[in-house]
């Protein structure tokens, strides 16, 4: 469960959050970068970005904000997409889609807000399962 | 459905990859109301069950009218005793397990309402989160 009830909130905390989620996810990118850096035949490139406009930075007058979308490719395939949905998650501390050919992968960080990241990867067929996810789970999906 | 979003995307068809990432949202919220569905009807159920129980105990005074109100009620107009309130006959009000139903009841609210989600939903999370409820507001 998130920990929002046990520290102040206000813009310049939901703010701090905006700052750390963009840096999560960048640094998220990078790591899966790293992860296949060896293979020549894929390439992780950074896509488009999407507005992110969540219910907290409304209600606290932070304007919209864009975070990074990524794509990792094969060759010259886009076997796998890396979307952010949102920051404020119920039990998570944001959640990230992995499309795939196989299907839409959630991967959520389960650690608590301003710690690092535990990145954990849900399948579409178990969603009761979760595992870390890390280079081993993302090659066997890829 | 996630294989032709992402193939919309590698063709630079914006339109159609944000249709089909619309589509994957709805499906979010039709097995979110759905598995929040069971959560209410075993809160109701719990509830019922628990006013009927107090009901017929030997109570006395203030303890005793306060059950032969919410018996009458539950007879009268089950719909008049909150879905909140009964969430709270089975569970503590100040406790995290409250909180939760407290935070996903909003959400299906605002998605029975016509809108979406206010925030981010994780399904294997509120899959999991539902789960747990289900069984702690056992009566």
């Amino acid at each position: 469960m998130e920990l929002e009830a046990q520290m102040p909130i206000n813009k310049v905390h939901v703010s701090k959050r905006v700052k750390d989620w963009k840096l999560r996810v960048t640094k998220l990118y990078k790591e899966i970068g790293s992860w296949v850096s060896d293979k020549p035949e894929y390439k992780m490139s950074l896509g488009g970005s999407i507005r992110m406009y969540e219910e907290l930075m409304a209600k606290y007058g932070l304007p919209p904000e864009k975070v990074q979308t990524a794509d990792l490719y094969k060759g010259d395939k886009l076997i796998a997409s890396f979307k952010p949905v949102g920051l404020w998650v119920i039990g998570a501390n944001g959640r990230i889609d992995m499309l795939t050919t196989s299907g839409s992968y959630t991967i959520v960080d389960n650690a608590d807000q301003f710690q690092a990241p535990k990145w954990h990867m849900y399948s579409p067929s178990d969603h009761r399962k979760g595992k870390p996810f890390s280079k081993h789970e993302l090659l066997a999906i890829v | 459905m996630s294989a032709e979003e992402l193939e919309a995307r590698s063709k630079g068809r914006t339109k159609k990859e944000e249709s089909y990432q619309k589509k994957r949202a709805q499906n979010d919220q039709a097995y979110f109301v759905f598995m929040f569905s069971r959560l209410e009807g075993r809160i109701k159920t719990g509830s019922d069950a628990l006013i009927d129980e107090q009901y017929a105990r030997p109570l006395k005074g203030a303890q005793k009218r306060v059950w032969d109100i919410l018996y009458k009620r539950k007879n009268e107009n089950p719909d008049s005793i909150k879905f909140m309130d009964r969430a709270g006959l089975l569970t503590p009000m100040s406790g995290g397990d409250f909180a939760l139903v407290k935070a996903y009841y909003k959400e299906r609210n605002s998605i029975a309402h016509g809108g979406s989600f206010t925030i981010t939903i994780s399904m294997p999370t509120a899959i999991s989160n539902l789960k747990h409820l289900y069984s702690a507001v056992r009566h």
